[in-house]
């Protein structure tokens, strides 16, 4: 394993990209991580007579017109974006990729269920079946996950079939049949450890969208719930101040953005390094 | 007359390594010259040095002389024009040669029309006219179809087309007919002949196979680790025998053991009718799915400690029966019997002793082991099949045995496929195959992958075990040097029937059906008798492969 001696500006000279995105993603996931325990105001409190201060000293980001510190905010709404992004994507997978190994397994009836059921999942407009989801369940965090998580279902499984069925004409794989294997244990045992890599990347991809996903939702009031600040709610309530007070804009957009930025630098990194026909290494 | 092409001393770095050192080589108007190596010996490498598509890194010295000019110093620019122009180059696989999206006469016609005046028009007239010399007359074959509608041998003979396209003086080929069957073979061998004698272009013939070489070549170089090493017109080359990196590059026979079978053995494998179905892809989704029989009703039986040849045309079913024999495909009608009991069965208990009486090992070395298992593991997985599977410390002696069996080390199996050469797969897969001690090895083109050295020592070491271990081999092969070396009886196989079957000498000495006597007489064969002097017994590590 070489690639775990190469030191570390041996990788910023070779996939640049990977390093920065690593970096700016690890930073947003300390910063959530902190705010469990600290954050510099209570993001609850309000604090009426320090209202919309611009950024300074005491207040780094400003305040908005409650007197929260937006600081503070952008933190703990870290924490809500990580969760609802990671949880969908977990749903994504552990749901979808079993269901497109079984696809590429059972070619057939199986198959065609499976892969008409995830037409019909993408033909739906993701934001429509949000307010469908919200609408019956009402809106909170957890119907957003709910949301975003039904719509990594098939990203997941037709990644996952499309990645095994090369797997499933390769000469071990027969040999394993050959040994007598089910084709539930080739699936787990052959195919998914030499698709793994895709799966990853595809993880990091659908991360950022679930990022920006739950942004969307909470702009349009369908995602976590007040008092729980999240950064779509903070640019929706930004709207009306953005004259006079841009910075309550300006932040939880930048926070967005370079988020998402670091997550597709870091996806795209991960396929370019896991990609085996670029690895130098093996 | 001027020569077409002469190498001066032509080097070739990459990194620290010295792919090619000095290689000297003129190539004379209508001579076809053999370059012949083991694989990684640097011919292909040779080829690519002298169109200047070495890989990027690589360092080139030397001079390579085109018309008194030195290609090497002419800039990417006017490579483009030499390129196709005035050098012609065929690969081995004719498949991704061609555009599947453009029809071969168009594919013909870009040629003309990059590389000159002639009109878009003009350049598919002339396109027929390629097509015509290369044996594809335009009334037959028309140059409006596509590449997967044309066989492989007629793919290669449009890539030779678009490679004489502009009439160039020297026309390089890399392996230009391993990749087809012998009967195609000999024909694309007679096309370029005839082109090289008619056309009076320089050929450089690249291959592996010492036998092509003799038949084609006017003088052959033997290139190893990047040097010519041996390099003279073939009487010369054979008469004074043949120097020791030549010799193996030669498909030694096998010192053959007695003939020890009793045809009165018992039948450990039995397939009676046989038929397989491949469905074609629909034509509507109205119509009934149409179908294609790939074996056709197919019998045969494989007797205890018997070496089976099978032989047959590339698609003529004979990879399909072997998947069928081991269950990995479904019959449509007919029946299997392995130690007398039905094969497939839903039974699961029944169908793993089936299994464990019938291994197989594939083609591709490269393909035959997830790349993320150790070789002790990859090798342990038919212990699936026992009921029981024995100890871990037990499994762990069964495999140091089985590697050291097929002549590897009990260390080896720490190891990663990857790091192993293709031979030493082939051994891997073999070790795999034996570990459940099965009554029959199905070995699918097992060694058509594989360079002449590392072939003749997987042979060896075939023959030796099966004179240790009362396991039979079913050979399904396209080579038929590989039925003559090491099958007792042998099978010919041809759109997915069996025409011919019976001892293999017999086969070889008088064969009856037309289709075998075509076999037969389209196999290149050396113009001279090797020695043999490959012991059947040697199992050594082959540390070279």
């Amino acid at each position: 394993m070489s690639i775990v001696m190469t030191s570390a500006r041996d990788w910023f000279r070779r996939s640049p990209g990977l390093v920065a995105g690593a970096c700016i993603t690890v930073l947003f996931i300390l910063m959530a991580m902190i705010s469990l325990v600290w954050t510099p105001y209570d993001v609850t409190a309000l604090d009426i007579g320090a209202r919309l201060m611009p950024p300074d000293a005491a207040h780094w980001l400003g305040t908005n017109h409650l007197g929260r510190d937006v600081l503070s905010m952008i933190m703990v709404g870290a924490r809500i974006s990580i969760l609802v992004a990671l949880i969908a994507v977990g749903i994504g997978l552990i749901i979808g990729v079993p269901i497109g190994l079984a696809a590429a397994a059972m070619p057939g009836l199986i198959d065609d269920v499976v892969m008409r059921g995830s037409d019909l999942v993408f033909a739906f407009p993701a934001l429509i079946l949000a307010i469908l989801i919200t609408a019956v369940f009402g809106p909170s965090a957890v119907n957003a996950i709910i949301a975003i998580g039904v719509f990594n279902i098939p990203v997941f499984a037709r990644l996952a079939r499309g990645s095994a069925l090369p797997i499933w004409k390769k000469h071990y794989v027969l040999s394993a049949m050959t040994a007598g294997k089910t084709r539930a244990e080739i699936s787990f045992e052959h195919v998914l450890p030499n698709i793994s890599h895709l799966l990853i990347v595809q993880g990091t991809i659908q991360f950022s969208l679930g990022i920006l996903a739950e942004a969307g939702l909470s702009y349009v009031g369908l995602g976590a719930q007040p008092p729980m600040p999240s950064w779509g709610r903070m640019l929706a309530e930004s709207q009306t101040m953005i004259s006079f007070a841009p910075w309550l804009a300006l932040f939880p957009g930048l926070a967005i953005f370079i988020f998402v930025l670091g997550l597709n630098l870091l996806g795209d990194g991960l396929r370019h390094r896991l990609d085996p026909r670029n690895d130098r290494a093996a | 007359m001027e020569p077409a092409l002469i190498l001066k001393n032509l080097s070739l770095r990459i990194g620290k390594d010295l792919i090619l050192s000095d290689i000297n080589l003129t190539l004379q108007p209508g001579e076809i010259t053999g370059l012949v190596g083991r694989s990684g010996s640097g011919k292909s490498m040779t080829a690519l040095a002298i169109m200047a598509l070495a890989p990027q890194g690589a360092e080139i010295f030397g001079e390579v002389l085109l018309n008194g000019e030195n290609l090497l110093e002419k800039p990417e620019a006017e490579w483009c024009d030499l390129r196709g122009h005035r050098i012609g180059m065929v690969f081995q696989e004719p498949m991704t040669a061609l555009n599947p999206l453009q029809t071969i006469g168009a594919q013909i016609a870009e040629t003309i029309f990059i590389h000159s005046d002639a009109t878009k028009k003009q350049a598919l007239v002339q396109a027929n006219e390629k097509l015509r010399r290369v044996g594809l007359p335009p009334e037959e074959i028309s140059p409006d179809r596509y590449p997967h509608e044309l066989s492989g041998g007629q793919r290669q003979r449009v890539v030779i087309a678009i490679a004489i396209a502009m009439n160039p003086k020297l026309l390089i080929c890399d392996e230009p007919t391993t990749a087809l069957d012998v009967t195609t073979q000999a024909e694309i061998l007679a096309l370029l002949r005839r082109l090289s004698r008619d056309e009076n272009i320089a050929i450089l013939l690249i291959t592996h196979d010492l036998a092509v070489i003799s038949q084609m070549a006017d003088r052959i170089a033997v290139i190893k680790d990047g040097r010519i090493v041996n390099l003279a017109a073939p009487e010369a080359f054979f008469r004074n025998g043949v120097s020791e990196a030549a010799q193996e590059l030669i498909a030694t026979p096998l010192r053959r053991p007695p003939q020890k079978k009793n045809q009165q053995s018992r039948f450990i494998v039995e397939a009676r009718d046989v038929i397989c179905t491949y469905n074609r892809p629909e034509q509507s989704i109205f119509s009934s799915t149409p179908s294609f029989r790939a074996v056709d009703g197919v019998s045969l039986t494989i007797h205890e400690g018997e070496n089976l040849g099978l032989v047959g045309a590339s698609g003529c079913g004979k990879s399909t029966l072997a998947r069928a024999l081991l269950g990995l495909h479904p019959i449509t009608s007919g029946e299997i019997l392995i130690d007398d009991a039905s094969f497939p069965v839903t039974d699961k208990a029944a169908m793993r002793a089936a299994r464990r009486k019938i291994q197989i090992v594939f083609q591709d070395p490269y393909s035959s082991f997830n790349p993320r298992h150790k070789v002790g593991k990859i090798i342990a997985e038919p212990f699936h099949l026992c009921d029981q599977p024995p100890i871990e410390t037990d499994q762990h002696d069964r495999i140091a045995d089985v590697l050291e069996g097929v002549g590897l080390l009990a260390r080896d199996a720490d190891k990663y496929p990857h790091e192993f050469s293709g031979g030493q797969r082939q051994r891997i897969a073999i070790a795999r195959a034996l570990i459940t001690d099965p009554a029959v090895i199905v070995l699918d083109e097992a060694t058509s992958a594989l360079d002449i050295t590392a072939r003749n020592r997987v042979l060896a070491l075939l023959q030796s075990l099966s004179g240790d271990r009362r396991v039979s081999f079913l050979f399904i092969t396209h080579d038929l040097s590989v039925i003559r070396d090491i099958t007792d009886r042998t099978l010919v196989m041809k759109s997915g029937q069996i025409v011919e079957e019976g001892v293999t000498e017999n086969i070889f000495a008088k064969p009856q059906h037309a289709y075998t006597q075509a076999l037969i007489a389209a196999a290149p064969t050396l113009k001279w008798a090797p020695p043999s002097n490959l012991d059947a017994s040697d199992t050594s590590r082959d540390h070279v492969d």
